[in-house]
């Protein structure tokens, strides 16, 4: 109903009606009935992979809040009689599997084998593709053309309840709990916008009123809106966050105009500068393929300046980073796998409006150049453990000390919350608890991670280079002598690879390998800190037939 | 009458001629002593206490809800707490200053003000010692910082700036009580002689601590008092200079500078003499003391406000020649963003409070003005209470990356435990004048017996 704006009026129309979800949403409270679904984790089931290789779903758990589950649900329909959903799953599948073991098998494999099927024979139709494109309205003086897309954390609107991705910055404009209308630069010069100016636009006959964002390199006669927002009925996190612009959608492309209404709506965002003034061999430090090939190390630099104090002493196991800017795409994907595998608090629009936000891994969004057509850059930024650390020499406390593995860690029972470490951090990548953010999650237990401990209100905290993990891999090493390897989560969810986590110390280690790199560089140099992250600067090869 | 009398003298006496022994130990006793019209007093404590209970309700909230209900944030950890904490440790520092330094160079005004400059300290330096307190993440761990036995064998670390600070801090007010309590003793004698009711007697002779005025008295007395004096003066230069290494002794761009130490030394007396200069000219008329502390005072302390206004102002032009000398890209974005950005009103705000208008006290006419000089040493006050917003929130605007600046705005309880906290100093101020003699008595007599022997 959220997602088909007519569907609620042909509904009316419709005397009985059932509808089965996880959880209420706007079509099941429209519903005659509504059938609480299983969770898919929490049923058997059984499903078909893109080439169509069959599973079987196995569940993880009994369901933790009782339902039904589809199986269950369909035998109600067409059989007389109730069939729990293990038989049904059986059923279908014993003809199919034919040799007893064949069901064990399919379960310990996780799909059953040799059911892809086998690719149909198509051949590109270029004039398909001509034909389906219709030559766009023109535009009048004044009027613009409005783009729809899905939000890019949100989707359709179907997560709109996980306050993780609510909470994700969105990878160019960093705004967080809101779809705001993007505009282009000369656009909001033009009617005078600033960032959170609410418009009113005008489609054909209809109008919707909402805030506007600035997005440089947008194009200037275009508005992009992105659905998924405005859910009336999804749970205590999404209902009534954003604007729902699905009403909008029959006008993709349409000729719009815009008014300021003069109000101004508050908007939260993690990101506060304008476009980047640093040189291109400072923070973000990238080049062209021409010159890295004419000097590979062209961007390196210094990487320590001199130093009064000994190094501290190598151990057995020295964890470091490398962290390859070419390979970010700024999907964000590892900050939200950050949050999860951390127990990372999600704190709500109105504390980032407040510039409290927790994450402990951020994505740094540059802009280079002018702002109708500025170059991007994503940078990951999260705790550099540096040799030596700014943060460990202020704190009154001991409360974030070296480890002997070179981690720099946070002791939070140690911790009264002077916050003397995070002014002193170059990175900024230390987050402070200001309210009990996780207490006042109310979230299951079971959703967090056992082995991270919740932090308490007053207390400071930062990336551990997923200590726990560490711990884990050392009490492997420790138990049957194996080579110590941890993978952090933000390294496991990177579909790229920007990350790659070991042992400095391990000379056949891939971050070793990494490190050796002539782009290998250290952020911020004179800080003299010696991180063990360090970061691969960002080659770029822009074609000259292209104009910038 | 001649010329010469019609024109005030250069240099004013700093008694008024024919003031006696008797006459001023009458006249300021009548004060402590229930003896005087005390309305004024009572309209200036009413709202100081009502501050008082605001600053009360403000503790018990922020303990509620934690620092939440203040706008610091990320990367303005540091927020309303650090600037109140450091602006009233500098006015504390400029009342020691003028007791204890000018003690050891016997200059003979110093008399006539150094109990109100005392007084100021006390109760300005137990303002300063709550803020860093209340400003803990988790205040009730704040004895972390001594180094107590403990049973996990933890030391604080001594190689934190803010662990010298709390050692500095917490050394200087308990010498601030000490001295001024010692150098109370003989006028809290003097008031148990001549207290008429018996609950005065009893209360002002516990107080004296059985000082008799005996000849071995008045030596241990003299004694202790010099060493005191000799400890406090250098004191007061190391507390600020510690408290400008919180944030020398920090990598952010703007507070790492070698120049801190002194450059928070000068603002510190800078902003004490000021608010001296505020408190005697309202004691003098209300209590009637005209006689005692005259226009020589207020012109001294008027040139002490000159010269540390010119200290002050070096230090800002050594602030802007060190950022275009140093050429640092993180320093200049800084500076720049200070200079001219959004909120940069604040710092020419500084400027023309701090160093700008005081130089109007160049001029002698200024001096003798007492209105104009409440108004040049409110701005003072305020000035520095600008240049300290300065420090602690426009710097951490502008950090080495860019994707941490940020933005502070401070909300309704951060002005209410600073309004807060005004209203403990003036109820501590208040009701210290009132029971305890505005003036050193003793050290009076002294001053009466030399200019007027035949008293």
């Amino acid at each position: 109903m959220f997602t088909a704006p007519g569907f609620s009026d042909a509904l009316k129309k419709v005397s009985f009606s059932v509808a089965s979800n996880v959880s209420l949403d706007e079509t099941a409270s429209a519903a005659t009935f509504f059938v609480p679904l299983t969770h898919g984790f929490e049923t058997w089931g059984d499903t078909l992979a893109f080439e169509g290789t069959a599973t079987i779903m196995q569940p993880q758990s009994l369901p933790l809040f009782g339902g039904t589950s589809p199986p269950e649900l369909l035998a109600l329909f067409t059989t007389p009689t109730t069939q729990n959903a293990l038989d049904a799953v059986q059923q279908t599948w014993k003809a199919q599997l034919g040799a007893p073991d064949a069901w064990r098998d399919a379960l310990a494999q996780g799909v059953v084998p040799n059911t892809a099927r086998t690719p149909a024979a198509v051949a590109l139709r270029p004039e398909a593709v001509s034909a389906s494109l219709k030559p766009l309205p023109a535009l009048a003086p004044q009027e613009l053309r409005l783009v729809t897309q899905p939000d890019p954390h949100l989707w359709d609107g179907r997560f709109a309840n996980n306050p993780w991705l609510q909470e994700l910055p969105r990878p160019l404009t960093k705004v967080v709990w809101d779809n705001p209308l993007m505009v282009s630069p000369a656009t909001a010069k033009r009617m005078d916008l600033v960032n959170g100016a609410q418009i009113e636009m005008t489609v054909g006959s209809g109008a919707a009123r909402m805030p506007v964002w600035i997005v440089p390199g947008q194009a200037d006669d275009v508005v992009v809106a992105l659905f998924g927002y405005g859910r009336r009925v999804v749970g205590d996190v999404g209902s009534g966050t954003g604007f729902d612009v699905y009403p909008l959608r029959a006008s993709d492309g349409a000729a719009i105009t815009l008014e300021k209404t003069g109000r101004q709506l508050p908007l939260a965002t993690t990101d506060h500068h304008d476009v980047l003034e640093a040189p291109a061999d400072d923070i973000v430090r990238h080049g062209t393929l021409a010159n890295f090939q004419k000097k590979p190390d062209f961007l390196k630099g210094d990487e320590h300046g001199p130093m009064l104090y000994r190094n501290p002493p190598t151990q057995a196991v020295a964890w470091g980073m490398s962290v390859d800017l070419n390979a970010c795409i700024g999907c964000n994907a590892c900050v939200v796998a950050c949050m999860a595998e951390n127990n990372v608090p999600v704190v709500g629009k109105t504390a980032v409006m407040h510039e409290r936000e927790m994450h402990w891994l951020r994505i740094d969004r540059y802009y280079e150049g002018p702002a109708e057509a500025p170059e991007a850059f994503f940078q990951p930024m999260l705790c550099m453990h540096c040799e030596e650390a700014p943060c460990e020499v202020v704190c009154p406390f001991g409360a974030t000390v070296h480890d002997q593995e070179g981690l720099n860690v946070m002791v939070y029972n140690r911790c009264a919350g002077t916050r003397f470490c995070s002014n002193n951090c170059p990175y900024k990548v230390r987050r402070f608890n200001y309210g009990a953010y996780s207490k006042d999650e109310h979230r299951a237990p079971e959703s967090r991670n056992p082995d991270v401990t919740a932090r308490a209100r007053g207390v400071m905290e930062k990336c551990t280079f997923c200590l726990q993990r560490i711990a884990k891999t050392r009490i492997e090493h420790d138990r049957d002598g194996t080579r110590e390897q941890a993978v952090t989560a933000c390294q496991a969810a990177c579909p790229t690879q920007v990350f790659t986590f070991g042992d400095l110390n391990d000379h056949e280690s891939e971050v070793v390998r990494r490190k050796a790199s002539p782009l290998d560089y250290v952020l911020l140099p004179e800080q003299n800190t010696r991180p063990r992250l360090t970061y691969e600067a960002l080659i770029r090869n822009p074609n000259p037939d292209i104009p910038a | 009458m001649s010329a010469t009398t019609m024109r005030a003298p250069l240099i004013e006496d700093v008694v008024k001629p024919g003031e006696t022994v008797s006459s001023m130990t009458e006249q300021v006793c009548a004060v402590a002593l229930g003896e005087r019209n005390y309305l004024w007093w009572w309209i200036a404590l009413v709202p100081s206490a009502a501050l008082l209970g605001l600053m009360v309700v403000s503790v018990l909230w922020l303990f509620y809800q934690g620092i939440q209900v203040w706008g610091n944030d990320w990367p303005n950890v540091w927020g309303f707490p650090i600037i109140c904490y450091v602006w009233w440790i500098g006015i504390a520092s400029g009342g020691t200053f003028i007791s204890a330094f000018f003690f050891l160079t016997r200059a003979e005004w110093r008399t006539s003000i150094n109990r109100t400059a005392e007084t100021m300290t006390l109760f300005t330096a137990v303002c300063a010692g709550i803020y860093p307190i209340l400003h803990l993440g988790r205040p009730w761990f704040f004895y972390w910082l001594f180094p107590y036995p403990n049973t996990m064998t933890l030391w604080p670390n001594f190689k934190s700036p803010l662990m010298w600070d709390f050692i500095a801090i917490f050394a200087y007010i308990i010498s601030s009580v000490i001295f001024w309590y010692i150098g109370l003793l003989p006028d809290l004698a003097a008031l148990r002689d001549r207290a008429r009711s018996r609950y005065a007697q009893i209360a002002y002779g516990i107080a004296a601590l059985g000082f008799r005025g005996s000849g071995t008295q008045w030596r241990h007395f003299r004694g202790i008092y010099g060493v005191m004096a000799g400890i406090m003066a250098p004191m007061v230069c190391s507390v600020h200079s510690v408290v400008g290494l919180d944030f020398a002794g920090g990598q952010m761009p703007g507070w790492h500078a070698t120049d801190y130490p002194p450059f928070f030394v000068f603002g510190a007396v800078f902003s004490g003499f000021a608010t001296v200069l505020l408190l005697i000219i309202p004691i003098r008329h209300f209590w009637g003391l005209r006689a005692y502390i005259t226009q020589r005072h207020i012109d001294v302390l008027c040139r002490l406000t000159l010269t540390a206004s010119c200290c002050v102002a070096y230090a800002y032009l050594m602030e802007v020649f060190s950022v275009y000398y140093g050429q640092d890209p993180a320093e200049l974005r800084m500076f720049h963003a200070r200079v001219f950005g959004f909120d940069a009103s604040v710092y020419w705000a500084t400027i023309v409070l701090n160093c700008l208008i005081p130089q109007l006290y160049w001029f002698r006419t200024i001096r003798r003005n007492i209105p104009l000089v409440v108004l040049i040493s409110v701005g003072v006050v305020a000035g520095m209470w600008l240049e300290r917003y300065g420090i602690v929130i426009q710097v951490p605007h502008r950090p080495h990356l860019p994707s941490a600046w940020g933005y502070y705005h401070p909300t309704f309880w951060d002005w209410s435990l600073f309004a807060g906290t005004c209203g403990l100093f003036l109820t501590g101020f208040l009701l210290t004048i009132r029971f305890v003699p505005a003036l050193s008595m003793f050290e009076m007599r002294e001053v009466l017996t030399g200019r007027n022997p035949s008293s």
